[in-house]
C-alpha cells in the first residue's frame, strides 16, 4: 500500500476537527507512502483535552505545535505525557509548523476525506460557498471516533482509499462512487460523497 | 500594448525562434521542459507580437499529435489564447481540432478541451459583442454553435456512452452560455465570471438579435432542469449534484432564474429516486442542504427566502443552522409584512 517511487497524480487532504489526531495520523501515514496529502482542522479553532472535560485547551489555528507542546508540558507535564497529548504535538511538529484550518486554503484539491459527520458538513458548506471554478473536489466521509487507536487504524483504511483513487486516477470521476460504496461494504462504515468545483 | 521599435521585435522573433529550437530539440520524455520553452515562446508572442501568430500557427497546433497529454494540453492552451486574439481567422481552423480532442482517447484531454472550449466560447462571445462587422460576427458565431452542439449532443443523446467526469464539465459548460446570453444583474457585484452579458449584444446585427441569443440560453437552461426532472433517464447522483451547483451557481450570478431553479429544486428533493443507495441519497441531501445554505446566507431577496428555508428544513436542518447562516431573515420577513 504505496506510491513510494511514482508521481502523485492526485491531491488529497484529510480534515478533522482541530488538524490534531486523526487528520495528523492520516497525513503522517500517506506521506510516507509517497502520497501528495495535506490536512486540516475544519473547526473555529483547535481543541485540546485539558485538565477536565470543561476547561479544554483552546488555540487559534496559527498557533504552532511547537508551541502547544511547550504550553501543554509547564502546564502538566505529566499529565499530557500519560494522555499521550505531548506525544501526539511531538509527532505532529515533526510534519508541519502549524494547524491549518481548510476554509482558509484556497488549495484544489482531488479528493478530501473528512473524519466525521460534522467536518463533512462544514466542508461541503464552505465548497458550496466557492463551487465556481472548473475542477472537480470529490469531498468524502468516513466517520472515525476521535481517539489515538481508532485514527491508527482509520489511516491504514484511508490509505488503502487513497490507492484505489490513485490507480483510477484517470477515471477518478467515474469511479469513485464505486470506490466509496466498496469500502462502505467491506469496513461497515457509513460514507458520504459529494462532488464540488474549485 | 506598447508597440515595439524595429529592433525590439527583431529581438522578440529572434528569442521566439530559439525558445522554439530549444523545445523541438528535447528528446522524448522532456515534454515539461518542453512545455516550458514552448509556453515562454507563446507568451512572448500573444503578448509582445501577435502579428506572428499566424507564422507559428501551425507549428504550434502539431503538439496536438504528441502522446503526451501535457503536450495536448499546450496545444489546447495555445488554441484559445490565441482564438482570443484573432477568432475570426483562427477559430475556423481551431474548432474542429478542439471537437476532435473532445472525442481523444484520454479523458484528461477529453476534459482539457472542454475547459479550453468554454474559454473560447467565453473570449469569443465577448468578441462578438465588440465586433464592428457583422460578416465576421457572424462567422465566429457559426463556430460557437458548433461547440454548443457538441456538448450538449454529450449530455443529451450520448449521456450512456459519455464518461461522468467529461459530463460533469458539460454542465459547466452550458452553466456558462447561459451566464453569456443572459442578462446580468445591477445587483448582482460584478466578477469576471460575468462580465459578459446578452445585455451588451449589439443591436445592428441581424443574424441575432438580443431576444433570440436569451431564448438560446432559455432553452439550455430548461434542458438542464428537464435534465435534473426527467423520470426517463437513470441520471447518477453525481450528475445530479453538478447540475444542482450549476443551477445554484448561476441563480447566485443571475437572480432572476431562482424561482424556477428552486421550483425544480423543491422537484429533486421530492422525488429522489428509490434506486439509489443510502450513500447516494444522503450525499445528495447534503449536497442540497449545503447549496442551499450557502444561498440563504448571500441572498436579500425575501420572495424567495421562505421557500429556501422551508426547504431547508425539510432537509433537516435546524432553526438555529438557519439562523446562524441568515441571522437577518426574520428581519426581512418583518419587513415583508
Amino acid at each position: 500500500m504505496s506510491i513510494v517511487g511514482k508521481k502523485s497524480k492526485l491531491k488529497f487532504a484529510v480534515v478533522c476537527s482541530s488538524n490534531q489526531n486523526r487528520s495528523m495520523e492520516a497525513h503522517n501515514f500517506l506521506q510516507k507512502r509517497g502520497f501528495s496529502v495535506c490536512s486540516f482542522g475544519s473547526g473555529n479553532c483547535v481543541k485540546l483535552p485539558g485538565p477536565s472535560a470543561d476547561r479544554p485547551n483552546v488555540y487559534n489555528f496559527d498557533v504552532s505545535y511547537d508551541d502547544m507542546y511547550n504550553d501543554l508540558a509547564n502546564q502538566d507535564v505529566h499529565l499530557y505525557t500519560n494522555n499521550g497529548l505531548l506525544n501526539m504535538l511531538d509527532r505532529n511538529r515533526r510534519i508541519k509548523n502549524n494547524p491549518e484550518r481548510f476554509q482558509d486554503s484556497g488549495e484544489p484539491f482531488d479528493v478530501v476525506i473528512c473524519c466525521e459527520e460534522r467536518v463533512f458538513d462544514q466542508v461541503i458548506e464552505h465548497l458550496a460557498d466557492l463551487n465556481s471554478g472548473y475542477h472537480p473536489v470529490h469531498v468524502i466521509n468516513m466517520d472515525i471516533p476521535d481517539n489515538h487507536d481508532d485514527a491508527t487504524t482509520a489511516a491504514f483504511i484511508i490509505c488503502e482509499l487513497c490507492q484505489k483513487f490513485e490507480e483510477e486516477a484517470e477515471h477518478l470521476d467515474d469511479m469513485v462512487s464505486d470506490i466509496v460504496t466498496d469500502f462502505e461494504d467491506r469496513y461497515k462504515r457509513n460514507m458520504l460523497h459529494c462532488i464540488f468545483y474549485m | 500594448m506598447a508597440t515595439l521599435s524595429s529592433q525590439e521585435a527583431l529581438d522578440v522573433v529572434g528569442l521566439v525562434g530559439e525558445l522554439m529550437r530549444e523545445a523541438n530539440s528535447m528528446p522524448p520524455g522532456k515534454e515539461e521542459a518542453r512545455v516550458v520553452s514552448l509556453r515562454k515562446a507563446k507568451d512572448l508572442i500573444l503578448s509582445k507580437i501577435p502579428d506572428l501568430i499566424d507564422n507559428f500557427w501551425v507549428e504550434m497546433l502539431a503538439t496536438r499529435h504528441e502522446r503526451s497529454v501535457i503536450m495536448i494540453a499546450f496545444c489546447l492552451e495555445w488554441i484559445q489564447e490565441a482564438c482570443a486574439k484573432e477568432p475570426v481567422a483562427l477559430m475556423p481552423d481551431a474548432i474542429p481540432i478542439v471537437l476532435q480532442l473532445m472525442e481523444h482517447q484520454s479523458v484528461a484531454v477529453q476534459k482539457a478541451s472542454l475547459n479550453a472550449a468554454r474559454e473560447i466560447y467565453r473570449n469569443a462571445f465577448a468578441w462578438i459583442l465588440r465586433s464592428a462587422k457583422e460578416s465576421e460576427a457572424q462567422s465566429v458565431w457559426t463556430e460557437l454553435k458548433r461547440i454548443k452542439d457538441h456538448v450538449t449532443y454529450a449530455i443529451g443523446e450520448d449521456y450512456e456512452q459519455s464518461h461522468v467526469g467529461y459530463r460533469l464539465l458539460s454542465y459547466k459548460f452550458v452553466e456558462t452560455v447561459i451566464t453569456c446570453q443572459t442578462p446580468r444583474d445591477s445587483d448582482v457585484p460584478a466578477t469576471s465570471e460575468d462580465w459578459v452579458s446578452s445585455l451588451d449584444f449589439p443591436p445592428r446585427f441581424q443574424f441575432q438579435t438580443r431576444e433570440t441569443v436569451e431564448e438560446e440560453a432559455h432553452r439550455l437552461l430548461q434542458t438542464l432542469e428537464d435534465y435534473l426532472t426527467s423520470p426517463d433517464f437513470d441520471v447518477k447522483y453525481v450528475d445530479r449534484e453538478s447540475i444542482i451547483g450549476c443551477l445554484f451557481h448561476l441563480a447566485k450570478r443571475r437572480p432572476q432564474y431562482l424561482g424556477r431553479i428552486l421550483t425544480t429544486v423543491e422537484f429533486v428533493h421530492g422525488n429522489i429516486p428509490e434506486s439509489y443507495s443510502k450513500l447516494e441519497v444522503e450525499g445528495l441531501r447534503k449536497y442540497l442542504k449545503a447549496a442551499l445554505m450557502s444561498f440563504l446566507r448571500r441572498s436579500h431577496d425575501g420572495d424567495v427566502l421562505g421557500r429556501v428555508v422551508q426547504l431547508l428544513i425539510n432537509l433537516g436542518a435546524s432553526n438555529t443552522d438557519v439562523n446562524r447562516a441568515r441571522p437577518k431573515w426574520q428581519e426581512v420577513q418583518k419587513r415583508k409584512r
